[in-house]
């Protein structure tokens, strides 16, 4: 069968400095994949490598014909950066762009109505800056699934996001992902891992990719729910 | 005060000052957003020094000048970007250039009034040959910054997002600064080295003031950089002062009630 996301003996770093090695994991329709590690374990390099920002030193990585959406959740730009809402959603599409210059009319209703998929679309024209937390996802969560609508890659999903709003997106995420949309998902948070998670990728010098419910058995895995006061 | 406009002189540097003032507004938009506002303030000090050296060897002031000032726009971006101490470092390059610029003439021709030009500007300095140049060079400026304004927005909001896009940061950021460095050339030798990085970053910060989208505020702060370019030219005229300071004067004029404006109605929110 082929998956979305294959990755075999995958070895990923900058330059000369190898930061992880031996990987190998893959990812198909649906998943629920929670990356968890230590900081400076290389979880961001990994993501790095499935965005296509870097290239992997070497190993075996096939993404072929899987679009991807980023939601990155550090605060993006200051509170003074002028954008609109639609403006923010249509940057989405960038990809579809190509050898054109301007959004076509099609774009334009393709991030329309993505927005209103999301309850969004009264708020097109407002200033980006001007949304609640919430509505800031909402609208965040759209432009990802513009650029890539088979798999949602996230990075740190619950830094900077207050305890409701997150709730709030953990929430719109298992939806999304029961609805077939692939969800990959960097964090330190272990309650995703724990409730919404079908697979982990535990990366480290041995890394460990496994189902959810194995993983919770391991060392490691045993380890992390004790961390995140969630004693076996 | 309308018979200015019968002499061709200045109808060229009217042209060439309105187009020169509009790219320059536009960069304005992403650099000021993007924190590299100093570039500007940088490339005309190169500027200086460039032309200095032009004007001492004989060059042609636009030839020599456009490549040095480019070259150096790509070296201050990747420094503001990723050098430790960036900022000091554009401003060593800057005062460098100045005294370099400065050094270089004296010591040639024991003269003050070209490097007061330079240093100040001058509407006689645009020839005929120079205006053409100049018209076209800042149309194709104009050109770049519309086709591209999509995918400006987007690295301008977020490098990060457009690099999982497929667009690249670095590359784009590089298209600008070297448009930015042609603009700057052009403007320079009217409203002066010291003072054309201003006509760059003040109609983008006046504009920030009061728009709502990235669209408005590039339309914005373009349409106010022709306004203050227009009022800047006559009121110098008027007066008798030159138009550099005149238009950079204006440009302050229109930032501060702008934000005296957008004060005002936050505050009317508010109550």
């Amino acid at each position: 069968m082929i998956h979305q996301i294959e990755a075999r003996n995958l070895v990923l770093g900058y330059g000369d400095e190898v930061v992880l090695k031996d990987l190998s994991f893959h990812v198909d329709k649906g998943d629920y994949l929670v990356i968890l590690g230590d900081n400076g374990a290389g979880k961001s390099t990994l993501l790095r490598a499935l965005l296509g920002i870097r290239e992997p030193l070497g190993g075996y990585l096939d993404k072929s014909g899987t679009a991807i959406g980023y939601l990155m959740q550090k605060s993006i730009v200051d509170d003074s950066f002028p954008a609109s809402v639609l403006e923010v959603a249509l940057s989405g599409c960038i990809r579809s762009l190509s050898k054109r210059f301007f959004y076509s009319k099609k774009e334009k209703d393709r991030a329309l109505a993505m927005l209103e998929r999301f309850s969004m679309e009264k708020k097109a024209q407002d200033p980006f800056t001007s949304l609640s937390g919430g509505e800031k996802q909402r609208v965040l969560l759209s432009r990802a699934l513009l650029a890539g609508s088979d798999v949602l890659v996230l990075d740190e999903p619950q830094n900077s996001l207050d305890v409701k709003t997150r709730a709030f997106l953990y929430s719109l995420l298992d939806e999304l992902n029961r609805g077939g949309l692939t969800v990959i998902m960097v964090t330190h948070d272990i309650h995703p891992a724990i409730n919404s998670a079908n697979n982990i990728l535990y990366v480290a010098k041995k890394s460990i990719f496994m189902d959810k419910s194995e993983f919770f058995k391991t060392k490691e895995g045993l380890e992390l729910l004790k961390e995140g006061g969630h004693d076996a | 005060m309308l018979e200015i406009f019968s002499y061709p002189f200045i109808i060229r540097a009217c042209i060439v000052g309105l187009l020169v003032s509009l790219s320059s507004a536009l960069l304005g938009v992403p650099l000021v957003l993007r924190r590299h506002s100093m570039i500007g303030d940088g490339l005309s000090h190169v500027g200086f020094g460039a032309l200095s050296v032009a004007s001492v060897l004989s060059l042609s002031p636009m030839y020599f000048t456009i490549p040095v000032v480019a070259l150096f726009s790509v070296l201050l971006l990747r420094m503001e970007d990723r050098g430790s101490f960036s900022d000091g470092m554009t401003a060593i390059i800057s005062s460098s250039s100045l005294a370099f610029g400065t050094f270089i003439v004296s010591f040639v021709r024991g003269t003050n009034s070209d490097i007061s030009n330079f240093l100040f500007g001058s509407v006689l300095a645009i020839g005929k040959s120079d205006a053409y140049l100049a018209i076209v060079l800042s149309i194709l400026v104009l050109m770049s910054f519309v086709l591209l304004f999509p995918r400006i927005f987007s690295i301008t909001f977020d490098p990060e997002f457009s690099k999982s896009v497929g667009l690249d940061y670095s590359v784009y950021m590089t298209i600008l600064a070297l448009l930015t460095s042609v603009t700057i050339v052009l403007g320079m030798r009217m409203m002066g080295s010291l003072l054309i990085s201003a006509v760059l970053v003040f109609p983008a910060l006046t504009a920030i003031q009061v728009a709502k989208s990235f669209l408005r505020m590039t339309i914005t702060s373009g349409v106010l950089s022709l306004v203050s370019f227009t009022s800047g030219l006559c009121l110098s005229f008027y007066f008798g002062t030159p138009v550099g300071a005149t238009v950079v004067l204006f440009d302050l004029g229109l930032f501060i009630i702008f934000h005296l404006m957008a004060k005002f109605l936050r505050l009317s929110k508010v109550h």
